[in-house]
């Protein structure tokens, strides 16, 4: 048979194998959809909205009962209930019921009317930062607000025209303009990099579950098909799934990212052939890796440990520079890190070739290296092998 | 002497666990590796220094009283100043290390002594938002700060005292009490959560090859004559030494990655201990139950695979619950590592009494129910259909 012909049965035998292996089948074919949807899902309303919290009134008075009732009208907060004993808030929060709760003291209204510093205390669940921080900032740009209205009344009661006042009572505004996340959101911060990493995971465990079966099988197909050489044999085993995630990766910018309402809006040309550089470094990674396990199963159970260090470590959410130098090190030879930094230029913020140059360098630098290190593994194999 | 038969199986599968080199990767060099390279990630903690841009419009006493405040905070650095008109918009892109950009406006001083409000814009990369969070934070201060100092001056020169120009510039003072992890530290909210997560796994795991494994390899009849035919002791044996390996990965957890990394229980320990107890053999009933159904090891470890690894993100750990699709919040509670997040925060951080541990309890509690039921049934079934088979052979 001629090397081409060989090359394409090889290929259609790694479909065929495709299709009886169900779990190289789940994790290649089904996973990457499902989880696109269902953990995409998690993310759908992109951030929190009525967090539940308590007023613990001491005071209860008019202000106070004003004050509540304008606090529940925030749109960040769901007051759950007023109480009038500082151990109910504390029920609530030992309960989990409530991320938080405002207590407003004895003499709160008096103190207030008569300028002479009104305290309140809120007590936040700081165990998840989310709610907390959320909570924190509608309560206290809301009391910021309250402030200014006593300023504002202040300066009225002095004779100052009210729009003048207006002027006076916060004299400086920060102003916060989040750029490529215009809401400061969860959802559009963590669905880019959740959309790569399936890819990625569903590719390193699937092409390498395929790769660590034939090894238990003593890698009989590179012995069977040693005149393919072996970047034909690797070639053609790999084929599919470089085809199959090249669709992936469209259906993840042209359907996924605009269903989950995230922007591709960059050099679309960089951002594909960097795409196909970053699939290319991650099969050969793959392949280099299950190289070594010497069962399907064995590959399997630990390469399902891999997606959180391998998320975190690429510095999506927490900075690589904020991590020990050993680990900047590591960081720097998963192809992820670059990566994900290029599809948040590209994509994200809309940047073109120019932006991306070191991350690309840094992509080409990784595939070379571990498309050798294939090379001569694979090499290693074929000789021990016939 | 004739041991005890559940005995005689923890010993075999003690054996079983040491002979085969995917349970040893899985109860050993998995957590030692894997839990050490996760503290590692967030060794420092907080967020600090932040680098951050200033374009200083002004050039006037109170901007630059303005930068002084934002050096001073210990979430900010100034690292750069820019001194011409960039377009934001490609900013961020050209100066990847820059977070957030401040915008002092041109007449600010001028303005403030006419009586005029001035807006300090902050251009953010909210491409993270972890930086974002802290930005806004320290930002909203440090406008409080500055406007308050204005304030204060303007309505000391109006011929009020200190105190009252005090109060009247700050009538309302919020005291926020950042309960049980005041200084957002990421090492004490991320990695225990992160850690347990895995063990929850780790156990899923290896009980999910425990069963259908004696099938395969056709040893399950010898273990049942070892068990004195007994199902219950085959669970009990089998249990018990995932059980031993998992409260191992507990200690690793509590007792040496906590302590190497600084991550302090508040809690009670012993509480604490009692509920890893319930979480790891819930997980183990449900890898039984598992592995008594499905034959096939391979495709009960994808079963595990796909149950287990989304935990995290679904147990509302990083993402409240509270911001989730119905349909997900269900998807939630199906998993036990969603119970078991909410009873061990409230044990490790917040130090609650007991009675507020119950929903979790009585969650964890009914999946354990549901896995010794569905675990035993399984395997009742399964002897019940080879007796069967052998009878019709025989036939």
């Amino acid at each position: 048979m001629s090397n081409t012909g060989n090359i394409k049965r090889l290929f259609i035998k790694e479909v065929n194998l495709i299709g009886d292996d169900h779990s190289i089948l789940l994790t290649v074919l089904i996973a990457p959809i499902l989880y696109f949807f269902f953990l995409g899902s998690i993310y759908m309303y992109k951030d929190i909205e009525q967090v539940p919290f308590a007023i613990v009134d001491l005071d209860n008075t008019t202000v106070t009962r004003e004050f509540t009732r304008l606090i529940a009208s925030q749109q960040k907060v769901n007051l759950t209930g007023v109480y009038y004993d500082y151990e109910d808030g504390v029920r609530l929060l030992n309960s989990m019921k409530v991320e938080g709760f405002l207590v407003f003291p004895k003499g709160f209204e008096r103190d207030l009317k008569r300028l002479q510093g009104a305290d309140v205390k809120l007590y936040l669940n700081n165990t998840r930062f989310l709610p907390s921080n959320t909570l924190n900032e509608s309560i206290s740009k809301f009391m910021i607000m309250a402030g200014a209205g006593v300023r504002l009344k202040y300066f009225v009661a002095k004779g100052m025209p009210p729009q003048f006042a207006m002027e006076q009572v916060v004299p400086i505004i920060p102003e916060l303009r989040p750029l490529y996340n215009p809401t400061n959101n969860y959802g559009d911060f963590l669905l880019p990099g959740l959309f790569i990493l399936i890819l990625h995971q569903t590719l390193l465990i699937g092409l390498g579950e395929s790769f660590a079966r034939k090894r238990s099988n003593g890698f009989r197909e590179l012995k069977e098909n040693a005149r393919t050489g072996i970047g034909g044999y690797l070639s053609a085993k790999t084929g599919f799934y470089f085809i199959l995630y090249i669709a992936y990766f469209i259906l993840i910018y042209a359907v996924v990212f605009p269903a989950f309402g995230l922007p591709v809006n960059g050099d679309l040309i960089a951002l594909s052939l960097m795409s196909l550089l970053f699939l290319t470094t991650v099969i050969f990674y793959t392949l280099l890796i299950s190289s070594f396990f010497k069962s399907q199963i064995g590959y399997m159970e630990i390469m399902a440990f891999t997606s959180y260090p391998i998320f975190l470590i690429s510095g999506y959410s927490w900075p690589v520079r904020f991590m020990p130098l050993p680990l900047q090190w590591i960081s720097s030879l998963i192809p992820i890190t670059p990566f994900l930094e290029i599809v948040r230029k590209l994509a994200i913020m809309g940047g073109g070739a120019e932006h991306i140059t070191s991350q690309a360098l840094h992509l080409l630098i990784l595939a070379l290296i571990s498309g050798v290190a294939v090379y001569f593994r694979f090499r290693f194999i074929a000789r021990k092998t016939i | 002497m004739a041991k005890i038969p559940f005995i005689a199986v923890f010993l075999r599968e003690i054996d079983r666990v040491a002979g085969r080199s995917s349970t040893r990767n899985l109860l050993f060099y998995v957590p030692l590796i894997v839990y050490f390279f996760l503290a590692f990630i967030y060794i420092r903690g907080g967020l600090h220094s932040i680098p951050v841009a200033v374009y200083d419009r002004d050039n006037s006493s109170l901007s630059a009283t303005f930068v002084r405040f934002l050096n001073a905070s210990k979430g900010i650095s100034v690292d750069e100043y820019l001194t011409s008109d960039d377009d934001m918009s490609t900013y961020f892109l050209n100066h990847p290390d820059i977070e957030a950009v401040f915008v002092l406006p041109k007449d600010m001083y001028k303005n403030i002594l006419k009586g005029k409000k001035v807006q300090v814009t902050i251009f953010t990369n909210s491409t993270n938002i972890v930086f974002g969070n802290i930005l806004k934070r320290e930002a909203l201060t440090i406008a409080t700060t500055v406007s308050s100092g204005i304030l204060i001056e303007k309505f000391k020169a109006a011929g009020l005292t200190h105190r009252q120009a005090y109060n009247l510039t700050m009538p309302i003072t919020v005291h926020s009490n950042a309960l049980y992890n005041p200084y957002y530290n990421y090492l004490y909210y991320l990695v225990p959560g992160l850690l347990t997560v895995l063990l929850q796994m780790i156990i899923f795991f290896v009980a999910t090859r425990a069963i259908n494994s004696e099938f395969q390899e056709g040893t399950f009849y010898e273990l049942f004559d070892l068990s004195g035919r007994s199902v219950t002791n085959i669970l009990l044996g089998k249990a018990l030494t995932y059980l031993m390996f998992g409260m191992i990965i507990t200690v690793l957890i509590t007792g040496v990655i906590f302590t190497v990394f600084g991550i302090p229980v508040k809690g009670d320990i012993s509480k604490l201990y009692l509920l890893f107890f319930l979480f790891i053999i819930a997980n183990i009933f449900l890898g039984f139950m598992i592995s008594a159904i499905f034959e096939d090891q391979i495709l009960s470890l994808d079963i595990a695979f796909f149950y287990n690894s989304p935990a995290f993100v679904f147990s509302g750990f990083t993402f409240p619950r509270l911001g989730m699709p119905a349909f997900d919040n269900f998807y939630a509670d199906l998993i036990p590592y969603s119970h078991f997040m909410t009873a061990f925060f409230k044990i490790y951080q917040m130090d609650v009494p007991s009675q507020y541990l119950k929903p979790e309890i009585l969650a964890l509690m009914i999946f354990l129910a549901v896995g010794i039921a569905g675990a035993y049934t399984a395997i009742k079934v399964k002897l019940k259909l080879s007796t069967t088979n052998v009878i019709i052979a025989n036939e």
